[in-house]
């Protein structure tokens, strides 16, 4: 018996598409929320407005644009998810994950496994290489002061 | 006596890390007034209005509104009204629901508070624009609505963040024209940021001048001008030819420059402004040399090389220029020079 039993249910493939889009998603709203002045939930605060209805009166409705088009673009991909390259690969361009599954059909799960396991390390390898090769990004809303140290709010 | 004082700073220092913004700064602004902080970009003015208003708080020191300490309140748990730089009004609200925000926030029925943001609306000359986005409005009508929207639920104190940097700059002398009028006739205790200096010696009952986080002069914006207490102040205000020299029996001397100085003896320094030094050309024992003559629509301005500086001379329009090359006497207007160091 495992520890969660999500397999086989209607929550795993739930679960499975908000993971997925979720870059996009957050990618979107970030976007919307770093475009919002600053000055503009400050003038909310002066005029006596608490933080939880500032987000509720002025931010939200100004990321709202942004909001409704993660919605959809999440909506539109989940609708239509099944990944081009299945119908793409062939023996001699194979994908792992292509490989994968024709491993777990063929009933060879430990093999599967393995490719996954590797799969991932792989991945998580490339991208800390990335994250070196290019440095982080600070992705930082604007800044009212104007000194060289950053507000430690 | 604390019945007349708005605002009081008791010793208030904030710091960023390392970095001190306002560097125990005191002062108090008294009901009614209009006090402006101005200094170069950095010196800590704007830190000084947003420590007023709570969007900062102070890393020590007292502030204090209407007699209330306030140090450690929020900017929503204190009554000011604000006008930001960029208007920051929300540009999904109409105009009427922008001004009539603050005061259903703070709990008045919808009804109430759409009749006072008209009435206010009115009053500042936006009758009828109630309905319109602001994006919809021209830039001065946009910082009406921001003055509007800040004065509408009678703030102790009135805050202006450079609110003219973003006027072009024909109106600028209107618009702050009409803030002064507003101001006086609310009867409102407001606080201006600029870095403009013409634009605080129009607006200012007095003006708060700041340097590197600490106050450099507090004076009506006559005694700035007359009576700088130091270099910066002199040459922040207005155009100053500053000249080192020495004070020996009572009289000030920098080469062949002589005038008469009270105060310590020793080295000194002065201030002198550029249209108190008149000049006559062509004399038997000449001061200096004309270097420059510029033409200013209303006036010229001269620069003359002499013995111990060179200085800037501003001369009204209606008297015949000198040409450069020119050897000049130079007349000083002021009975004294001001004293700078």
């Amino acid at each position: 018996m495992p520890p969660v039993d999500i397999t086989g249910t209607a929550a795993i493939l739930i679960i499975c598409f908000v993971f997925r889009n979720m870059p996009v998603g957050m990618r979107a709203g970030l976007a919307a929320f770093a475009q919002i002045d600053r000055s503009m939930e400050e003038a909310s605060s002066t005029m006596g407005a608490g933080g939880a209805t500032t987000l509720r009166k002025v931010v939200l409705p100004l990321v709202k644009p942004a909001v409704f088009t993660a919605l959809v673009y999440s909506f539109v991909t989940a609708m239509t998810a099944v990944s081009a390259v299945i119908f793409l690969v062939s023996a001699r361009h194979n994908m792992a994950t292509a490989y994968i599954m024709g491993r777990v059909e063929a009933g060879e799960y430990a093999l599967a496994i393995t490719y996954s396991t590797v799969l991932m390390v792989v991945m998580i390898l490339c991208i800390v290489a990335i994250q070196l090769a290019v440095g982080a990004r600070r992705l930082g809303r604007r800044r009212e002061f104007q000194g060289q140290a950053p507000a430690a709010e | 006596m604390t019945d007349d004082i708005a605002i009081q700073f008791t010793d208030v220092t904030k710091r960023y890390g390392s970095a001190v913004a306002v560097d125990g700064i005191s002062l108090s602004i008294t009901k009614g007034e209009m006090v402006t902080f101005l200094g170069p970009s950095g010196c800590g003015k704007t830190t000084s209005l947003r420590l007023i208003a709570g969007l900062e708080l102070p890393t020590s020191g007292v502030v204090r509104i209407a007699g209330r300490d306030v140090s450690q309140r929020s900017a929503s748990e204190r009554n000011v009204g604000m006008v930001f730089q960029s208007y920051a009004l929300f540009p999904h609200m109409n105009v009427l629901e922008n001004v009539s925000y603050g005061p259903i926030i703070r709990g008045e029925s919808k009804a109430s508070a759409r009749e006072r943001a008209a009435a206010i609306l009115e009053q500042i000359g936006l009758a009828g624009l109630g309905a319109r986005l602001p994006s919809e409005l021209s830039g001065g009508q946009q910082q009406r609505v921001a003055v509007a929207r800040a004065i509408v639920q009678q703030p102790d104190v009135l805050l202006f963040d450079e609110p003219l940097s973003n006027v072009d700059a024909k109106l600028r002398r209107r618009v702050r024209g009409e803030i002064r009028d507003l101001q006086r006739r609310f009867g409102l205790t407001a606080i201006y940021v600029t870095h403009d200096q013409e634009e605080a010696l129009a607006v200012s009952d007095r003006i708060v001048v700041m340097q590197s986080g600490r106050i450099a002069q507090i004076g009506t914006p006559r005694d700035l001008y007359e009576r700088p207490a130091s270099a910066f102040v002199a040459d922040f205000i207005g155009d100053a030819n500053l000249i080192a020299g020495q004070v020996t029996g009572g009289r000030f001397r920098a080469g062949d420059l002589d005038l008469p100085l009270g105060g310590p003896e020793g080295a000194a320094q002065i201030s002198l402004r550029p249209e108190r030094i008149a000049l006559t050309p062509g004399s038997a024992a000449p001061q200096g040399i004309v270097q420059s003559c510029t033409y200013l629509g209303s006036r010229w301005e001269y620069l003359v090389a002499t013995g111990f500086a060179e200085l800037l001379v501003s001369r009204p329009m209606v008297e015949t220029p000198i040409a450069p090359g020119t050897a000049v006497t130079l007349t000083i207007a002021d009975a004294t020079p001001i004293r700078v160091s």
